[in-house]
C-alpha cells in the first residue's frame, strides 16, 4: 500500500508537475514568473445607410498580437523581451524577484526575415509608440500584469492601427508562409491633418502610402482621424502589397466611385478596396470623419449600385475581386476561390505582365491559371459591363466610352506616324483619354528617335515615358517644354509608350513616330 | 522689416515661391476613397491682430448633385467676414469650380487651420473628404499637440511614451 501511495505521489507530481502557469513560485528560486496581456482599445463604427461614426458606446478590448514587448528595470535596462501570441499574451518565465521593473509594450510587430512593421510619430522625431505599466516590485510569487492601451488618452491608436495590418500580413502568411516584406513605417500622430505642407509637421494631406516604405494615417481628430477606419489603414497596406510583392503601375491621384479612370489606377484602387474587404471579411467599407469620428460613410463593395461601371471603374473592379474572393453565391457570381489564387496572380503573372496593371492584365492570367472556370469568370466580368476580356492589353472591347478612346493600346511600327488625342472629358490628371498608350516592337538593338509633337491644341506640352516590358520598368522620361524627340538606344524587344498633355486641356493632338 | 521684406520677396518670388501668401492643392496626390472633391486654396499670411483673405476654390468631376460644405476654425482663429459656416453648392456641368471666400485673423503668432468637411451626394448616398488650409500668422510656430512623451530608451531609440491602464495580479501561495 506505501509503495502504491509513493508510486501514484510520483507519477501525480510528474503529470501535474512543479511548472504549472498557475503556480505561485517560479521553478528557479532567485526567479519569478511575469505573464498578462496587452490589449487595446478600438472605438467600433456605427452603419446607418450609407453613413457611418465611431460609436463611443461601443469600445471594445482587443488584444495587441505579435507585437515585442519588454520587460524594463529601473535604470531603463531590458531585462527580457518577447512576442505577444494571437490572444495579446506574454510570458516571462525567469525574471529576477524583488526587482523594481515594468512592463513595455511596443507598437511593432517583428519576424525574424520576414517582416517588421513599426508604428511612429512623424511628428516627434519619428519615435515608436509605446506603452507601459508602472515600475513595480516584482515580488517572489509569480504574478499577472495586464495592460491595456485607452482610447480616451489615444494611446490606442498606433496599437489599433498595427492590429489591422497584422491581421493583413498574416492573410498574406497563411497562403505564403516564405513571404518576405520589406520593412514598413507607419506614420501617425494626432496632428497629422489633411492639410499638405510638412509631413514632420503632420501636413500630410490624407492617408496614404509613399509608394517607397512608409504609409500615413491621418490623426487630427477635429477633421478626419483615420486608426480605427480599419478598412483604410488595409487599403493602403494593400498598396505596399501591390508595389513589393506585386506590381502597381497605378499613377494615383484623386478617385472615386462613378470615375472613368486610367485603368492602372482603376485596378490599384480597386484592388485596394477589395483588399480591405478581403482581410476583414467584411464587405462594409466604411471611413469616419468630422469632430471625433462623429460622421462618415460607407460602401458595401460587393453590392454598391452600380454607378457608371467598366474596365475604367474602381468599382467594377473592387467587386469583381471581391467575387472572385468570397464564398457568397449572388447575381452572375458562382466562383469561391479565396485569396489564394488571386494572390498568386498578382505576385506572379501580374508582376511581370507585358501591359501596365489593370483588370486586363489580371484577369486574363486568372483564367490562364485556372481554365476551367474561365466561363464563371467571364460572368462576373460581364456582370461589371465589361466585353470578355481575351488579353491583356483589353482588346475588342465595346466603344461605350467618348470617341476616340479604343483601342486602348494603340500599336506602332518603325517608320510609321500615329496621330492621336488626349482629352480631359472625363476630368483629369488620372482620367480616361489623359494618357495614351502605344505598343511598339524593337526588331534589332539600335538607336531610335521617338518623336512626339503637337498636331492639335493650343493648350498642349506633350511628355512621354518609354517603358521596356521585359523587365517591366521605365526606360526613359521625356519631359521638357514643347515637343519631345529624343534618340535612344534600345535593345531588341517590345516597349510601351506612355503619352500625355501635362496641361491636360479638353483636347489635343499629337503625332508619334519612331525612326 | 520693410526692407527685408523688399529684398527677399523678390527672390522668393524668383524661387516660384510668395513670402505673402500661402498656396496649396490637392491635385495630383495619391488619395484614399472618398468624396471626388478637389481644393485649391491661398491664404495670406499676415501678422497678429491683422485680416488674412482666405481664397478656397473647390472642383469636383461630379456633373450633378449637391456639395456642402461645413467650415469649422480653430479655437483661437476669428472670422471676420460673414461667411457661413455651412455652405452648399448645387452641382452642375456647367460650373467647374465652387469658391469660398473668408477673412480670419488671430491674436497670437501661430500656424491655425480652417477645417472643411465636404460632402458629395447624389441622391444615392454621399461620401465625404476633409481638407484643412493653414493660415499663417506672424511667426507661424507651429504650434504640435503631443499625445505622449517622447524619450530615448537605454538602446538610444526614440520612443513616445503613453501610460497603459494596468492591472497586476500576484498570486499568492
Amino acid at each position: 500500500m506505501t509503495n502504491r501511495l509513493s508510486l501514484l505521489t510520483l507519477l501525480f507530481f510528474l503529470f501535474y508537475g512543479c511548472d504549472n502557469s498557475n503556480s505561485t513560485t517560479s521553478s528557479d528560486s532567485n526567479t519569478t514568473r511575469i505573464t498578462g496581456k496587452i490589449l487595446y482599445e478600438r472605438i467600433n463604427p456605427l452603419h446607418s445607410d450609407s453613413s457611418s461614426l465611431l460609436n463611443r458606446n461601443n469600445i471594445t478590448p482587443e488584444p495587441s498580437s505579435g507585437i515585442i514587448v519588454e520587460a524594463i528595470d529601473s535604470d531603463g535596462a531590458t531585462l527580457a523581451s518577447t512576442t505577444t501570441n494571437n490572444q495579446g499574451e506574454y510570458t516571462f518565465g525567469q525574471l529576477p524577484r524583488n526587482t523594481s521593473l515594468k512592463i513595455r509594450a511596443y507598437a511593432k510587430i517583428f519576424k525574424a526575415n520576414q517582416w517588421e512593421v513599426k508604428v511612429i510619430d512623424n511628428t516627434n522625431s519619428n519615435s515608436i509608440y509605446v506603452i507601459e505599466g508602472s515600475l513595480t516590485n516584482s515580488g517572489e510569487s509569480n504574478s499577472i500584469r495586464n495592460l491595456t492601451a485607452s482610447a480616451s488618452n489615444r494611446s490606442s491608436g498606433p496599437f489599433a492601427i498595427l492590429a489591422s495590418v497584422y491581421k493583413a500580413m498574416n492573410l498574406v502568411y497563411k497562403v505564403d508562409n516564405s513571404v518576405k516584406l520589406p520593412k514598413l513605417l507607419i506614420n501617425w500622430s494626432v496632428n497629422n491633418i489633411p492639410s499638405d505642407g510638412s509631413l514632420s509637421d503632420g501636413q500630410i494631406g490624407t492617408s496614404f502610402f509613399n509608394g517607397l516604405n512608409n504609409i500615413y494615417i491621418l490623426g487630427d481628430q477635429n477633421s478626419d482621424t483615420d486608426e480605427f477606419d480599419n478598412h483604410v489603414v488595409i487599403h493602403e497596406w494593400g498598396h505596399f502589397l501591390e508595389k513589393t510583392l506585386s506590381r502597381a503601375d497605378n499613377i494615383g491621384g484623386q478617385h472615386g466611385e462613378g470615375d472613368n479612370l486610367d485603368i492602372r489606377v482603376a485596378f490599384g484602387e480597386g484592388f485596394g478596396n477589395a483588399f480591405s474587404a478581403i482581410v476583414t471579411d467584411d464587405p462594409i467599407y466604411f471611413d469616419t470623419y468630422g469632430r471625433a469620428g462623429q460622421s462618415g460613410w460607407n460602401m458595401n463593395i460587393e453590392e454598391t449600385e452600380h454607378v457608371n461601371p467598366g474596365w475604367s471603374s474602381e468599382a467594377s473592379v473592387q467587386r469583381i475581386l471581391y467575387d472572385l474572393y468570397d464564398n457568397h453565391d449572388d447575381g452572375a457570381d458562382k466562383l469561391t476561390f479565396g485569396f489564394k489564387p488571386l494572390y498568386e496572380v498578382l505576385t506572379k503573372e501580374q508582376k511581370s505582365a507585358k501591359a501596365f496593371t489593370s483588370i486586363f492584365s489580371f484577369i486574363s492570367e486568372l483564367k490562364n491559371r485556372n481554365s476551367t472556370k474561365s466561363n464563371e469568370i467571364d460572368a462576373i466580368v460581364s456582370s461589371e459591363d465589361i466585353a470578355t476580356i481575351t488579353d491583356i492589353y483589353g482588346s475588342n472591347r465595346d466603344n461605350n466610352l467618348q470617341s476616340g478612346t479604343l483601342p486602348i493600346y494603340e500599336q506602332i511600327t518603325i517608320g510609321e506616324s500615329l496621330n492621336l488625342c488626349t482629352t480631359n472629358f472625363y476630368g483629369s490628371p488620372n482620367k480616361v483619354n489623359n494618357h495614351k498608350y502605344v505598343r511598339l516592337a524593337i526588331p534589332s538593338s539600335d538607336i531610335y528617335t521617338i518623336r512626339v509633337a503637337k498636331s492639335h491644341g493650343s493648350i498642349a506640352d506633350f511628355n512621354f515615358e518609354l517603358f521596356n516590358t521585359t523587365p517591366f520598368q521605365s526606360q526613359f522620361l521625356a519631359e521638357g517644354q514643347g515637343d519631345e524627340s529624343r534618340d535612344l538606344s534600345l535593345s531588341k524587344g517590345e516597349y510601351l509608350l506612355d503619352i500625355y498633355n501635362v496641361q491636360y486641356s479638353s483636347r489635343a493632338c499629337f503625332d508619334v513616330s519612331i525612326n | 522689416m520693410k526692407l527685408k521684406t523688399a529684398i527677399l520677396t523678390p527672390l522668393l518670388i524668383i524661387m516660384g515661391l510668395n513670402a505673402d501668401s500661402v498656396t496649396g492643392t490637392t491635385l495630383g496626390h495619391y488619395s484614399k476613397p472618398g468624396a471626388p472633391i478637389n481644393m485649391t486654396y491661398d491664404s495670406k499670411h499676415v501678422q497678429s491682430n491683422e485680416i488674412s483673405d482666405v481664397n478656397i476654390t473647390l472642383s469636383t468631376t461630379v456633373r450633378s448633385g449637391t456639395m456642402s460644405v461645413i467650415l469649422t476654425l480653430d479655437e483661437k482663429l476669428t472670422l471676420k467676414s460673414d461667411t457661413k459656416s455651412e455652405i452648399t453648392f448645387q452641382v452642375t456641368p456647367e460650373q467647374k469650380t465652387y469658391p469660398i471666400q473668408l477673412k480670419v485673423s488671430a491674436k497670437e503668432d501661430g500656424l491655425y487651420y480652417i477645417r472643411l468637411l465636404t460632402k458629395i451626394d447624389k441622391g444615392r448616398g454621399s461620401k465625404l473628404r476633409a481638407f484643412a488650409v493653414p493660415v499663417t500668422i506672424g511667426e507661424g510656430r507651429v504650434k504640435r499637440v503631443q499625445s505622449a512623451v517622447m524619450m530615448k530608451s537605454l538602446s538610444g531609440e526614440r520612443i513616445s511614451v503613453s501610460k497603459a491602464v494596468e492591472t497586476i495580479q500576484v498570486l499568492e501561495e
